[in-house]
């Protein structure tokens, strides 16, 4: 043991010694441009015997003789396989341009590129370096078709993803392994942080991750050095500012009083006569002294920052990287909110024996959220501008001098919204380690190996809300202060055996591997609300310090353990007839119905290794691929299958409480949710393998989908394996990569996903679900919206009195005319219809990069079309008539026959028919489609410079500007939404970010 | 050495796989965490057959009284209306100002039906809770007969919300059991008898005792099941049952009127000898933080007030509000303690002297109120004093709305009128204890009391409570002359069952049996 801790000491500190050179074979690698190629593995095949060509491409292998073949590979090269012969051995490499060589990570091992029946897209680090984003898979929006990623702009707040449309009622996240770890996302990682993202979308690939699998799995590789190579220190970082983009305009005071007067209701009019009153302007002629723009009173620029150091190297037994990043965020919203995030990270690998390689990986992360009060945006769309954010001549009553929405008369529903932004203290920190240790046994040398690996993961987070005591009127106030804080423990671990067997004989290749996984997730919160607690200091945060009396408290948690075998079989003969079949079985403590199995099987044929293909030139490279597989999705919460109680209190007396129960009576027996899905693809390089396509078509099923209809007489419901969802579409990748001169290189690339989603059964006899939302019906996509349906804008009186509808419910020209769907003379809740909803049809993102000498330049485009959001915030209109309308309400609106047959009159927005929740008219379902430049990054590099008597290897210098333009139809500030089910509201702008960045290899 | 040493790498490889291997199903075989299953509670345990009881109770309060509800309740007589035209307009539309077009889209009408039916379902399972503990009692001792008077608190709660459904829906369905899968609807009139016999199974074994009286201080005893019985028995007009159920209370209940109405429906009156029939809170002597609640239901009925001397305000959500003819009624009728309990009116001072907010409900030339504003879209601002706590008797730095009151379901003086009116129509003398009524309201006594003096009696002591002005109305068949001129027939008197509900249980569609 002492042994084994000094010599990965030694391996950490010294750096790799020389190769001596001297005896058996030697020779020289070259490239095809005749210059000498360093790095080249020259490996006698059958033995461990290895070294590398140095930096003019020689080598020299004492162990090796006449009659060994000889293996040389080098990332980016084919590699090749030499006989020895006579004298030297002289090589030249070609350059690998599809990228066939390199090692794909599959999830329990890696496989090469061209033995893979599966389209495995991977991301590499220098993809993400250049995106100044706060989480790694918010870069990764518009690069890889078939990943939805839907961007936040709250601070820290990573993005929705899913993988190749919805397949579940409940959560559709994809799974995520970081080095063998199980997560929900990857907020937890810096940019920096990330060796290659890979995607496994199709089942062939995806199935080895069983029942974690349905959704999707992107593994995530963290750097790490590699054997034998120079200590290399990396420091990439920038700064930046971000800016509200797209920000919706309001109409001002002038066009808002114009629309209430427009309505003939003069209930409003004391609103606006106090304004002018108190804060000038002129009521007759519609002229306001308070013309308050609160979105821009809201918002501000915002500084962010990111730096990264990492390390990475290794000598011939070991090796390492460790690193460090911290990135910070500011908020464009105009009040305390913030995010920062510290990670340190550390891998060793070592090689103890010739059998026995041990190795440990972890990752430490700090993160600090200072939230923001959402609802500050949708209160600031629902207020006119006729008061200001302040008023000196009330200071004296209300908190910090902000104006009170009674000044003005306004009651309930109307709130200042920048005092709710700024009297608001929400903090969450938390801490995370993940960890994974490992070892490797080698039983067999290059032919059979066990891998046991230990991975867990500890997530603590605090989170502090703090309500400050504050008096702006009697709808906006909060006598006392209260806190309430939370603690919330993730404790995961994860433990894998793999046995894996590899062999070689005349052109076959295998590669077989058998495994079992255990694993638990334990979730424990503990939460306590406290009054009157002391306002200043974040040290008076406790709850101790406040009143005794009144605390509530908060307690939950789970444990979910799951168990699993698995075994993979890839065959190959001569890599042109290739064969992939997994095998899962999972047992999970979730369900009732424990256990599930998940088979795959892939297939691909490269085309082009057929004689009978060399001829045909045009083509360089084709691979057909097809496979299914069935895929299993264990998230929801666990099912216990029996009755169990709900508790109540109940009052009996002066402060006399009693505990109960409620016998909930019904119960769910739940199974898994198994993916049925089918892939057909193939890749193609053609035109001297400039021009290269993927594309794959899938058809995925989603049987036994888990959907809670409500029981009959009562809005309660039950869950149960009843639904079906079916996603099918394409994905298509084209890439053409060219070099014109010796100096100028450029890339253009472009990505298609187009998705048919839709629920193809719900319950028996169920042909919709309602949820609080949107609903779900029998051959309509998940989550729509339903509603009525207008058909027009009643134009003229003749038409009114010619309507039997209109005028049985009392309307006016200017208000909707709704589709009457069955035709039975009435509008009413069986006129409904869908209406749209916010799964996109096609989304699709195109790349223009181009390098000349030290420049590099890259703009990236990013778009979606074929879904639409639900305008949540203008339907909000139905809680109050007078509420603020946006500038296209007042600019769009009817104002007499023929003005328009789409938008309603100023009266209209104020009557029920129109903007009732209950109708949920079509009015409010805007296009979500978009068009947006993603990302424009210009760089220089210098290499080798020379800094006095050092030499500087690598600088480049970069200018980036993320997100810089969007464009959209929809009324408001992006159609990008975190809500999944598509509502606009309480939602804080996209931001457009500009930055300076360096990157440093010393 | 070297083949030693694989060989035991190899054993140690496949030991490892073998020990996850062993005992699979027992690793994953572990209980779902923080429940607790019916099935592993110990029901030998008689001090814990209460828990289900209170479960009811907390059911009633948190699903049942429900503001949303509350506008559809009080708000279809002719002298309320749910009050606001800009937020909820469509609420108004089961009333007189929108002309009773019934829409059953509004989500009001839904949750009725669901509210109720949760209330329901719950106590069918509760009581199949309880009977559990039941089969583990001797019948004759004391823990028995709490069991069987336990069973009649739970069967009170479940005829309180049958009540409900009956009164608003009319034809509705007698959910019996929690694997009836049959929802054929019943008459209105199936529904009354089942809910009084019902009640008749439980009440000889409930607790003659006053709910202030009880072990758990404001549990539901006889007298309320009686109450709640001869409500439904009124409906039916089964005149004779009302009174029987009604001189019961009267002559053994030792329930009195509680003497200041005002405080009545305030803090002091919380569980006074008045009360049958109380929904409880309580704010645990704070003003945030634990609170046992009932959501917005006073709230909702909020005017705005405030105490001028000390810079003090409440608001609520300005709902719920008084037609200005039935104030004009009142007052013409002299009514001065019910006057100012029941109404807070714009401009007007509270007892407290805190000024209440709004326009002054305009009057006429004659200085009499104006109705035509009653239906206008600015409604005149007369709002429910019933609903309404001073600020000074709220706790500590609170301002929400009655936020620390309970609500009155049934009081003493409500079965004084319904014994009153029982004995008239049985042709026998209601002057007494329709008189003990007017006496607290310091009203002049009147005697051979007719049926309409009980009616209109009625209509003031009880106004915006529980829609017993409008089930009054119906059941007399003066709706059809009080309530005709704004739209209202015989068709209108039940509200539709909710779409939503007919779609995924077609049955409901289907005539009543």
């Amino acid at each position: 043991m002492k042994k084994l801790v000094m010599s990965l000491s030694f391996a950490l500190l010294l750096p790799m010694a020389a190769l001596a050179q001297s005896g058996g074979v030697k020779g020289r690698v070259l490239n095809e441009a005749g210059e000498p190629v360093s790095g080249v593995v020259v490996r006698v095949n059958g033995t461990n015997a290895t070294v590398l060509t140095d930096a003019n491409g020689n080598y020299q292998l004492p162990s090796a003789k006449a009659g060994d073949e000889l293996t040389y590979s080098c990332l980016g090269m084919k590699s090749q396989t030499v006989k020895v012969g006579q004298g030297n051995v002289d090589v030249t490499l070609k350059e690998d341009v599809l990228d066939l060589e390199s090692a794909v990570v599959v999830g329990y091992g890696t496989t090469k590129s061209k033995d893979l029946t599966a389209f495995i897209e991977t991301v590499k680090a220098e993809k993400l370096a250049n995106i100044p984003s706060n989480t790694p898979m918010a870069a990764l929006q518009g690069k890889v078709a078939g990943l939805n990623i839907v961007n936040s702009g709250v601070p820290g707040a990573g993005p929705t993803v899913t993988i190749r449309g919805l397949g579940s009622f409940g959560s559709t996240t994809p799974l995520y392994v970081v080095d063998g770890m199980f997560y929900d996302n990857i907020n937890f990682l810096n940019n920096a942080d990330i060796e290659e993202i890979a995607v496994l979308k199709d089942a062939s690939a995806a199935a080895i991750y069983g029942v974690r699998a349905a959704n999707g799995v992107v593994i995530i590789t963290t750097k790490k050095g590699k054997k034998n190579e120079k200590a290399k220190v990396t420091y990439e970082g920038y700064v930046g500012v971000q800016s509200a983009s797209n920000v919706l305009k309001m109409a001002n005071s002038s066009q808002y009083a114009q629309m209430l007067r427009e309505t003939g209701i003069t209930a409003y009019d004391e609103n606006l006569k106090k304004s002018v009153e108190l804060y000038g302007g002129d009521f007759e002629n519609n002229v306001y002294g308070s013309n308050t723009n609160w979105y821009d009173e809201l918002t501000r620029s915002a500084f962010m920052t990111n730096h990264a150091l990492n390390i990475t190297g290794g000598t011939e037994r070991a090796s390492y990287g460790v690193g460090m990043s911290y990135l910070y965020q500011n908020g464009i919203l105009k009040s305390d909110n913030e995010y920062s995030r510290m990670n340190f990270r550390g891998n060793l690998d070592y090689q103890a024996t010739n059998w026995l390689n041990v190795g440990m990986n972890a990752v430490f992360s700090r993160n600090f959220w200072q939230l923001p009060n959402n609802a500050a945006w949708q209160q600031a769309f629902n207020m006119p501008g006729i008061f200001p954010v302040y008023d000196a001549s009330t200071a004296d009553q209300y908190t910090d001098g902000y104006t009170s929405p009674n000044t003005l008369g306004f009651t309930s529903n109307f709130y200042n919204p920048v005092a709710t932004a700024k009297l608001y203290d929400a903090q969450n920190r938390s801490y995370q380690v993940m960890s994974n240790f490992y070892a490797d046994f080698q039983i067999l040398p290059e032919k059979l190996s066990f891998r046991t690996s230990y991975s867990y993961d500890y997530t603590g987070l605090r989170a502090t809300t703090f309500r400050p005591a504050y008096d702006i009127g009697t709808n906006q106030k909060n006598a006392t202060t209260s806190l309430t804080k939370s603690t919330t423990i993730f404790n995961n671990y994860i433990w894998d055996n793999t046995l894996t067997y590899k062999d070689s004989w005349g052109g076959h290749n295998l590669t077989a591997m058998v495994g079992s996984s255990m694993r638990q997730t334990r979730y424990d919160w503990l939460s306590g609300t406290a009054q009157n607690v002391p306002e200043g200091k974040d040290a008076w945060k406790y709850l101790s310090l406040g009143d005794k009396a009144g605390i509530t408290l908060g307690d939950n948690g789970y444990r979910y353990r799951g168990l699993s075998y698995f075994g993979r079989l890839q065959y190959n003969w001569k890599h042109r007839y290739l064969l992939t079949v997994t095998f899962r079985a999972d047992g999970s403590s979730k369900y009732n119905d424990k256990w599930g199995y998940f088979p795959s099987v892939g297939a691909a044929w490269v085309v082009t290794d057929e004689p009978f293909m060399e001829k045909v030139r045009f083509i360089d490279y084709l691979k057909l691929r097809a496979s299914w597989g069935k895929l299993g999705n264990d998230r929801g919460s666990a099912s216990a299958g029996t009755a169990t109680v709900t508790n109540y209190r109940s009052v009996f007396g002066t402060n006399t409480a009693f505990d109960g129960y409620v016998n909930n009576n019904t119960f769910s027996w739940l199974g898994w949710e198994i993916v049925n899905e089918t892939n057909l693809g193939f890749s193609l390089a053609t035109l001297q393998s400039r021009l290269k396509v993927d594309f794959d078509f899938y058809n995925r099923m989603t049987e036994d989908a888990i959907v809670a209809p409500l029981l009959p007489m009562r809005n309660v419901s039950v869950a149960g394996n009843w639904g079906k969802i079916l996603n099918r579409g394409v994905d298509l990748t084209i890439a053409w990569n060219d070099r014109v001169g010796k100096d100028f290189s450029y890339q253009i690339g472009a990505n298609f996903s187009f998705l048919h989603n839709e629920v193809r059964s719900l319950r028996d006899g169920v042909k919709m679900i309602k949820g609080g939302k949107t609903v779900q019906m029998v051959g309509e996509k998940m989550n729509s919206y339903y509603g009525l349906k207008v058909i027009g804008v009643y134009q003229t009186q003749e038409q009114v009195d010619a309507d039997p509808i209109a005028v049985a419910n009392n309307l006016v020209p200017g208000d909707f005319i709704y589709e009457d769907v069955n035709g039975d003379g009435k509008i009413d809740a069986m006129d409904k219809q869908i209406l749209g909803s916010y799964v996109p049809d096609l989304t699709y993102g195109f790349n223009v990069g181009l390098q000349w000498k030290g420049l590099d330049f890259s703009i990236s485009f990013y778009g979606q079309a074929g879904g639409e959001l639900w305008n949540r915030k203008r339907a909000l209109r139905y809680a109050s008539q007078s509420y603020n309308f946006d500038y296209a309400q007042y600019k769009d609106r009817w104002t007499g026959p023929g003005s328009t047959n789409s938008n309603p009159s100023a009266a209209a927005l104020m009557k029920s028919w129109n903007i009732g929740d209950s109708n949920n008219a079509s009015y409010f379902v805007e296009s979500s489609d978009y068009f947006r430049i993603q990302n424009i990054n210009i760089g220089y590099t210098f290499e080798n410079l020379r800094i006095g008597n050092y030499t500087l290897p690598r600088l480049r210098l970069s200018a980036t500007a993320d997100r810089p333009w969007t464009t959209f139809k929809a009324h408001s500030f992006t159609p990008e939404l975190s809500d999944p089910e598509g509502w606009d509201t309480q939602v804080y702008p996209l931001t457009s970010t500009y930055t300076f960045g360096v990157q440093i290899t010393f | 050495m070297k083949l030693f040493k694989k060989t035991l790498v190899l054993a140690l490889a496949s030991g490892a796989m073998l020990f996850m291997g062993t005992g699979c199903n027992d690793y994953i075989d572990i209980d779902v965490e923080n429940t607790l299953a019916v099935d592993e509670i110990d029901y030998t345990i008689a001090d814990d057959m209460y828990k289900p009881v209170i479960g009811c109770y907390g059911r009633m309060r948190s699903t049942g009284i429900h503001w949303a509800l509350g506008m559809l309740w009080s708000g279809r007589d002719d002298d309320m209306c749910s009050g606001r035209t800009n937020d909820q307009a469509d609420a108004l539309k089961f009333g007189y100002h929108g002309g009773y077009q019934n829409p059953t889209v509004f989500w009001s009408v839904p949750l009725m039906w669901t509210n109720m039916y949760n209330i329901i379902f719950d106590c069918n399972s509760n009581l199949a809770t309880l009977d559990r503990f039941g089969e583990n009692l001797t019948p004759g001792t004391a823990d028995h007969n709490k069991y069987l008077s336990y069973i009649g608190e739970i069967k009170t709660i479940r005829a309180w919300a049958y009540y409900h459904l009956a009164t608003f829906f009319g034809p509705c369905v007698i959910y019996a059991s929690s694997d009836q899968t049959s929802f054929r609807r019943s008459t209105v009139e199936k529904v009354y008898d089942y809910i009084i016999a019902d009640l008749e199974s439980a009440i000889p074994f409930m607790e003659a005792k006053r709910p202030n009286q009880m072990e758990h201080m404001g549990a539901y005893t006889k007298y309320t099941a009686e109450a709640l019985a001869a409500r439904v028995a009124l409906l039916k007009g089964d005149y004779a049952k009302v009174k029987d159920f009604t001189d019961d209370i009267i002559n053994n209940g030792g329930f009195s009127l509680y003497s200041d109405y005002y405080q009545l429906f305030k803090i002091p009156g919380k569980l006074c000898d008045e009360s049958l029939m109380e929904v409880q809170v309580s704010d645990f002597g704070n003003a945030m933080g634990d609170y046992i609640g009932i959501d917005q239901w006073f709230n909702y009925q909020g005017a705005s007030v405030k105490d001028l001397v000390n810079n003090k305000s409440t608001a609520g959500w300005l709902f719920m509000r008084y037609h200005p003819a039935f104030l004009q009624w009142a007052d013409d009728r002299g009514e001065t303690v019910r006057r100012e309990t029941s109404f807070l009116v714009a401009g007007e001072y509270t007892r407290e002297q805190y000024i209440i907010n709004g326009t002054p409900p305009k009057r006429d030339a004659d200085g009499r109120l104006n109705v035509e504003a009653a239906t206008s879209a600015d409604i005149p601002q007369i709002y429910n004093g019933k609903a309404y706590l001073p600020i000074n008797q709220m706790t500590g730095t609170a301002t929400t709305w009655g936020r620390n009151n309970n609500v009155r379901v049934i009081r003493y003086a409500e079965v004084l009128l319904m014994n009153a009116e029982a004995k008239v129509r049985l042709g026998q003398n209601g002057d007494a204890p329709f008189n003990e009524v007017r006496q607290r309201a310091e009203m002049p006594r009147i005697t051979n009391v007719t049926v309409d003096d009980i009616l209109d009696e009625r209509r003031m002591e009880l106004c915006s409570e529980w829609g017993l002005r409008y089930t009054d109305l119906c059941r007399t068949g003066l709706a059809k002359s009080v309530l005709g001129k704004y739209g209202w027939t015989e068709s209108k008197r039940f509200v539709d069952i909710p779409s939503s509900h007919v779609l995924t249980t077609p049955e409901l569609a289907e005539d009543p049996i």
